[in-house]
C-alpha cells in the first residue's frame, strides 16, 4: 500500500437544507506526516472536507479511506483523528485536567492476561488515574502549560485556551490532527508565535496536520503541502512555492500573494502581448494569437528610467511599506502594482520591465459563456433559466419564416423543433449586469471579481447555477444581486454535436 | 469659572434630589406591597382570633401551629406537606420533561421544531382555569379517579412549558462545537450528552426547576380542579376552604411567619452566595494578570 | 478483537450510520415531552370544543352557545371582566414602568437585590396573599360591601404586579444607552428623550407586561370572590361555577370565548417581539 494516511475519493457533500453542494468531486492523498493545509476564502468549501475527515458530515458521495480502509461512515468517536476547534470549544464545566483527560477517559486499551486455563487472552480496560495524570502531565508539557491542571477553563487567556485545545487533542495520540482556523481568534503577534509553536509540535510529534485556514500567508509559512480550494473544488495542490511560483489559474494567483492579472495575446511562440507591448515569456503550448491570462507579481516588475523599460507608466500613488515602496503605476488605461526598493516620486514616469522567467501565462479557463439549450415551442431558444429571440434560419438551411411569423422549413412546412438541444455562445462583452433588478428577467449573485489591470472579470451565478463570465468596469461586491442582460446581438447558437443539420 | 462650579453644583444637586425621590419612590411601593404580608406577620404575636385587634404581645398563634393534639393545626401541616411534596414531585417530573423536550426540539428539523415550540407556548399564554377545566373534562371521560396523580399531571402541564423555555436559551448559547468535540475524543452519542450538553445547560435546567417548584408553590386553580374531591387539601385549597367558612385561623398567621422567614433566609444565604462567588471570580481574574 | 472488527463492517456500523444520518438520539428526546403535549393539553383543548357543540349525552347541538348568549347577565360578565382587566393593566403598568426603569439603572440597584425583593412576595402562597390584602383593605374599611370593585382591582393589582415588573425590567436592562446617549445628543430634552426613544425602545417590554397581566386577571376568580364577595363576577367565576355543578358543556363554552380573547389580544400584539414571559424570574 502507498504511504497515504488519509484518501478524499471524489468526495462530494451537499447538505439538507441547500441545492448546492458544498464540497464537489474532491479528490486528495495525503502522506503520513505531512503538514497540509485546506486554503481558500470562506464558503469555499474547506471547513466542510475538514467535518468530513473528522466524521462530523458524512459525505453524499465519494470515499475517505485512512490508511486505505474505507472510514466514510465511521462515526468521530471511532476514528483516530482529534480535532482543535476554531473557538477552542473547551468544556467550561471541566477543569484543565479534566478537559484534557477527557479523551483518555473514553478510551479503552487492549492488555494481555492470563485466564483460568493459563492461556494469554486479550482484554480490554480503561486507563488508570496514574497513567492518566502522566498523560495529561505530559500534554501539558508540550504545550508549554506545566501546572496548570487545576485551573478554571475561565481564568485562562485566548491563548492558553488553545493550547489546552491542543493539548486536549494530541493527549490522546491521534494519527491525524485536524486544526479548523484555531488561530483566527487571536491576536496578530500571538498568531506569529503560535504558527511557530505549531510548526515546532508538529516536527516533533510527527503527527500528520491537516489545517484550514483562510490566511495565506498562514498557509505558506506553516506548510508543506497547500490546497487551495474555491467554490466547492480544488485550485490547485503543491508546495507553497510552487502555489506562489507557479499558479495554476488567475483565482489562485488572485488569492495567493497579490498580483497583475491581464488579459494577453500569444503573438508569437513564447511571445505573449500585453500592456500594449510584446514580452518575452517561457511558458509554450500555446496556440497563435490565443487569448491567456497572464500574471505578474508586484516583486518582479523592474522599475527604470523612463527610456530603459520595454513600456512606460506614470507613478499615481506611492506607499512606504518598511522594505520597499508600493507603487500604483497607470499604463495607459491598465493599473500595475509594483514593489521596489527604489525610491521614485510620485507623478512620474518611469520604465516597466519583467523578466521572461516572471511572465507566469496561464491558459484561460473560459474565453466565452457556453450554455447547454434547447428550443421550445415557439420557436425560442431556452437558456440558463431565460428565452430569448433567434432568428433560426440562421440555423437551419433553407429555412424562413412566413408573414406570421411561422417557421417554415424546406417543404414549407410549419417546422417543428420543440426540444431540439443546442450549445449558446455568448462572448464576454455581450453580456453586461445592472442593479436594476427590472432591466432583465434573468438575475444572478456575483462569486467572483478578478481585477485584470484595466477591467474586472466577473462571474455570476444564477439561480439554477449557471455560471455567466464577462468584463466589468465598475467594482461590484461579491455576493451583490444583479440582472443578468444579455446582448441578442451577441448570441451565437450551434446545435448540440450528434445532431444533424436538417 | 465661578459660574461654571455653581452649575456643576446645582447639576450634581439634581441628580442627588432624582436619587432621593427614586428611592422614596420605590420603598414606598415596596412598603405599600408588603403591607399585607407584614399586617399578618405583626397580628402572628398576638391571640386575638381576629386580625386587626391588638391583644397584647402573645406566641399563642405559633403555640397553637406547633400543638400536636390540636385538629386545625395538624390539617395545616398536612397541606404543607401536601403542597411541597405536590411541587417537589412535579418540578421533578417537569424538570426531565423539559429538559429532554428542549433538547430534542434544539435538535429536531424546522418542521417539528416548530411545531413543538407552538404547542409549548400554549400552557404559558392560556387561562388556567381554561388549562384546569379541560383536565378536568379529560380525566371525567376517561373515568380517572381524582387523585394524586391527576394533580400531578395538572401540575406538570403548569410548570413544564416553563421548563423548556428556561433551558432553550443555554442550548442556543452552547458552542454546537463541543457536542462534536466530545465525540471526536471518543464519548458515543449518549455519553456526549450526559458529560458535556447537560453538564453546559445545568444553569437553566436549575432555574427551569426553581421556576417550576415556584409556580406550583403557588397554585391554586388548576390545584382546585384536579386535586382528590376529598380529605386532601393544599395550602392554597385549605385556606380558601376555612376562610369560606370563617375567619382565617391564627395558625395560619404564624405559618406566614414562618414562610417569610424561610424564604429571607434562604433569599440572603443564595445572595451572599453569588456575591463571594462573583468576588471569587473577580480575584480569579487578577491572578490571571 | 477479532469479533468487533467483523461488527464494525457489518450490520452494526450500518445500524450506526443509520442513527448518526438521522440524528436520532439527540432528536428523539422530545417524543415523551410531545406526547404529554399531544395528550394533556392539546387533546383536552378538542375536547373542550367537542363538549362546547354537544348536550350532556353526545348529541351535537348549539344548545349551550345559544343558552349562554341568551342570558343577559353574561354578557356583563364579559364586560367586567374586560373592565377589571383593563384596569388592572393599566395600573400595574403605571406603577412598574417607573419601578422597573428605576431597578434597571445600576447606579441605583448595583446588585439585583431590590429586583428579588420586588418579586419575593410571589414565594409566598397565593390565597394567604389575597386573604392578608382582604384583612388589611378592611382594616381601612375598603370591604366587598361597600367597595367591592375597588377592592378587587387592588387585589389584582397586589397581585400582578410583580408579573408586570419582571418583563419590563429584563427589557430595561437590554436598553441600549448609546441611542439615548445620541438622542439627547441630537437636541432631544429630556422629555423628548423618554417619547421618542425610550418608551419605544421599551415597547417590547409594556407588550408582554400587558399580556402577562391582562389575560390571567379575567380568569383569576379567587381574588374577585375573595374581594368582591360574589359582586364582581369574571369569567373565570362563571367557569368554576359550571365546573361545580358538573356542567362542562356550558363551562367549555365559556372556555371558548376565554380562548378567542386571549387570542384576540395576542393579535392585537403580535406584531411586538415579548419578553420571554415570566422568564427573568430566576
Amino acid at each position: 500500500m502507498d504511504n497515504y494516511i488519509i484518501e478524499l475519493k471524489d468526495v462530494s457533500k451537499k447538505f439538507d437544507d441547500s441545492d448546492i453542494y458544498a464540497v464537489e468531486h474532491i479528490n486528495l492523498k495525503i502522506k503520513k506526516g505531512e503538514f497540509v493545509t485546506l486554503l481558500g476564502p470562506s464558503g469555499c468549501g474547506k471547513t466542510t472536507t475538514l467535518r468530513m475527515i473528522a466524521g462530523f458530515e458524512l459525505p453524499t458521495s465519494g470515499q475517505i479511506l485512512l490508511n486505505g480502509k474505507d472510514i466514510s461512515l465511521l462515526p468521530p468517536y471511532k476514528r483516530p483523528i482529534n480535532t482543535v476547534f476554531q473557538k477552542y470549544a473547551l468544556f467550561g464545566h471541566l477543569n484543565v485536567f479534566n478537559n484534557i483527560a477527557f479523551g483518555l477517559k473514553m478510551k479503552k486499551i487492549p492488555y494481555e492476561k492470563k485466564n483460568r486455563k493459563g492461556e494469554t487472552v486479550t482484554k480490554m480496560r480503561h486507563y488508570t488515574k496514574q497513567e492518566i495524570s502522566e498523560m495529561v502531565k505530559d500534554a501539558l508539557k508540550i504545550v508549554d502549560l506545566e501546572g496548570f491542571e487545576k485551573r478554571d477553563i475561565q481564568t485562562l487567556s485566548g491563548g492558553q485556551q488553545q493550547r489546552i485545545a491542543i493539548a486536549r487533542s494530541i493527549v490522546n495520540k491521534p494519527e491525524i490532527l485536524l486544526l479548523d482556523e484555531p488561530l483566527g481568534a487571536l491576536d496578530l503577534k500571538m498568531r506569529k508565535e503560535m504558527q511557530l509553536e505549531l510548526k515546532a509540535m508538529h516536527k516533533k510529534l510527527g503527527i500528520t496536520f491537516i489545517y484550514v485556514t483562510h490566511d495565506q500567508e498562514e498557509a505558506l509559512t506553516m506548510s508543506d503541502t497547500v490546497v487551495v480550494m474555491n467554490d466547492g473544488e480544488i485550485q490547485q495542490v503543491g508546495t507553497p512555492k510552487g502555489i506562489y511560483d507557479e499558479p495554476k489559474n488567475a483565482f489562485v494567483a488572485d488569492f495567493i500573494g497579490e498580483s497583475n492579472i491581464y488579459t494577453g495575446t500569444m503573438v508569437a511562440n513564447k511571445t505573449v502581448r500585453f500592456l500594449g507591448k510584446n514580452f518575452k515569456c517561457v511558458d509554450e503550448g500555446f496556440e497563435l494569437n490565443e487569448k491567456v491570462d497572464v500574471v505578474v507579481r508586484p516583486e518582479d516588475v523592474i522599475l527604470s528610467e523612463p527610456d530603459k523599460g520595454k513600456c512606460k507608466g506614470k507613478i499615481v500613488s506611492r506607499i512606504f511599506k518598511g522594505m520597499h515602496y508600493e507603487y500604483i503605476i497607470m499604463v495607459d488605461r491598465s493599473e500595475l502594482i509594483a514593489q521596489s526598493t527604489l525610491e521614485f516620486n510620485q507623478g512620474l514616469e518611469v520604465g516597466i520591465d519583467v523578466s521572461p522567467s516572471n511572465i507566469q501565462i496561464m491558459k484561460k479557463p473560459f474565453t466565452s459563456n457556453y450554455f447547454d439549450g434547447y428550443i421550445n415551442k415557439e420557436n425560442k431558444i431556452c437558456f440558463a433559466g431565460a428565452e430569448f429571440d433567434y432568428d433560426l434560419t440562421k440555423l437551419f438551411v433553407g429555412y424562413h419564416y412566413d408573414n406570421d411569423g411561422n417557421l417554415l422549413d424546406t417543404k414549407n412546412q410549419v417546422a417543428d423543433l420543440e426540444g431540439r438541444p443546442i450549445v449558446v455562445e455568448i462572448p464576454f462583452d455581450g453580456v453586461s449586469i445592472s442593479d436594476d433588478s427590472e432591466a432583465s428577467s434573468l438575475h444572478g449573485q456575483i462569486i467572483s471579481m478578478i481585477y485584470h489591470g484595466d477591467h474586472y472579470q466577473v462571474i455570476v451565478r444564477t439561480p439554477d447555477e449557471d455560471d455567466f463570465i464577462l468584463d466589468e468596469q465598475d467594482l461590484w461586491n461579491e455576493n451583490d444581486n444583479v440582472s443578468i442582460i444579455v446582448d441578442p446581438q451577441k448570441i451565437h447558437v450551434s446545435l448540440k454535436q450528434g445532431e444533424k443539420h436538417v | 469659572m465661578v459660574n461654571n462650579q455653581k452649575a456643576a453644583k446645582r447639576i450634581k444637586q439634581r441628580s442627588l434630589l432624582k436619587k432621593i425621590l427614586a428611592k422614596v419612590f420605590v420603598y414606598a411601593i415596596l412598603l405599600i406591597m408588603y403591607a399585607p404580608i407584614l399586617y399578618l406577620i405583626v397580628y402572628s404575636f398576638t391571640s386575638s382570633s381576629q386580625i386587626g385587634r391588638w391583644e397584647g404581645l402573645s406566641f399563642e398563634p405559633f403555640i397553637r401551629l406547633f400543638a400536636s393534639n390540636n385538629r386545625e393545626s395538624k390539617q395545616i401541616w398536612q397541606a404543607v406537606y401536601n403542597t411541597v411534596s405536590i411541587a417537589l414531585v412535579s418540578g421533578v417530573i417537569s424538570t426531565v420533561l423539559g429538559t429532554t423536550g428542549a433538547i430534542g426540539i434544539f435538535y429536531s428539523k424546522k418542521r417539528s421544531k416548530n411545531l413543538l415550540e407552538f404547542l409549548t407556548q400554549i400552557p404559558v399564554v392560556n387561562a388556567e382555569i381554561v388549562i384546569a377545566l379541560s383536565l378536568t373534562i379529560l380525566f371525567v371521560m376517561v373515568k380517572a379517579q381524582f387523585s394524586y396523580a391527576t394533580l400531578v399531571i395538572g401540575h406538570v402541564v403548569l410548570t413544564v412549558p416553563f421548563v423548556v423555555l428556561s433551558v432553550k436559551p443555554k442550548l442556543t448559547q452552547m458552542d454546537p462545537n463541543l457536542y462534536e468535540a466530545a465525540l471526536d475524543l471518543g464519548a458515543n452519542q449518549t455519553r456526549a450528552l450526559f458529560k458535556v450538553v447537560l453538564p453546559e445547560i445545568a444553569p437553566g435546567i436549575l432555574s427551569g426547576f426553581m421556576l417550576a417548584v415556584t409556580l406550583s408553590l403557588d397554585d391554586y386553580i388548576i390545584t382546585t380542579f384536579t386535586k382528590p374531591r376529598t380529605g386532601f387539601d393544599t395550602i392554597s385549597t385549605y385556606i380558601d376552604a376555612v376562610t369560606k367558612k370563617s375567619g382565617l385561623p391564627i395558625q395560619v398567621r404564624a405559618l406566614t411567619t414562618i414562610i417569610f422567614a424561610v424564604i429571607l433566609i434562604v433569599m440572603v444565604a443564595i445572595n451572599i452566595r453569588s456575591s463571594s462567588l462573583v468576588k471569587r471570580r473577580i480575584k480569579k481574574e487578577h491572578e490571571k494578570d | 478483537m477479532s469479533s468487533k472488527v467483523i461488527r464494525e463492517d457489518g450490520f452494526f456500523s450500518k445500524v450506526v450510520s443509520f442513527f448518526r444520518k438521522h440524528h436520532l438520539t439527540r432528536k428523539q428526546l422530545c417524543i415523551p415531552y410531545g406526547l404529554f403535549l399531544a395528550l394533556f393539553v392539546v387533546f383536552p383543548l378538542l375536547l373542550i370544543v367537542y363538549y362546547a357543540f354537544t348536550d350532556k349525552s353526545g348529541h351535537i347541538t348549539i344548545e349551550n352557545f345559544t343558552s349562554v348568549f341568551t342570558q343577559k347577565s353574561n354578557f356583563s360578565v364579559i364586560g367586567m371582566s374586560l373592565l377589571i382587566g383593563a384596569l388592572n393593566t393599566f395600573f400595574c403598568l403605571l406603577l412598574a414602568y417607573p419601578i422597573a426603569y428605576i431597578l434597571a439603572n445600576t447606579k441605583f440597584n448595583k446588585n439585583k437585590v431590590l429586583v428579588y425583593i420586588f418579586i419575593m412576595p410571589m414565594w409566598i402562597n397565593f390565597v394567604i396573599r389575597t386573604i392578608a390584602t382582604k384583612e388589611m383593605l378592611s382594616w381601612i374599611d375598603i370591604t366587598s360591601a361597600n367597595h367591592p370593585l375597588l377592592a378587587t382591582i387592588i387585589g389584582m393589582v397586589y397581585n400582578y404586579l410583580p408579573f408586570a415588573i419582571l418583563p419590563l425590567y429584563s427589557t430595561m436592562l437590554k436598553l441600549d444607552k448609546a441611542q439615548i446617549e445620541a438622542s439627547s445628543d441630537l437636541g432631544a430634552n429630556p422629555v423628548q428623550v423618554f417619547y421618542k426613544t425610550i418608551l419605544p425602545m421599551s415597547m417590547p417590554g409594556i407588550v408582554s407586561a400587558s399580556l402577562m397581566t391582562f389575560m390571567p386577571t379575567m380568569s383569576s376568580y379567587l381574588i374577585a370572590d375573595k374581594l368582591g364577595g360574589g359582586k364582581t363576577t369574571l369569567i373565570g367565576n362563571l367557569i368554576a361555577l359550571n365546573f361545580n355543578q358538573a356542567n362542562y358543556n356550558v363551562g367549555s363554552v365559556l372556555s371558548l370565548i376565554m380562548l378567542l380573547l386571549i387570542g384576540l389580544s395576542l393579535l392585537l400584539t403580535r406584531n411586538h417581539k415579548e419578553e420571554n414571559v415570566r422568564g427573568g424570574l430566576w
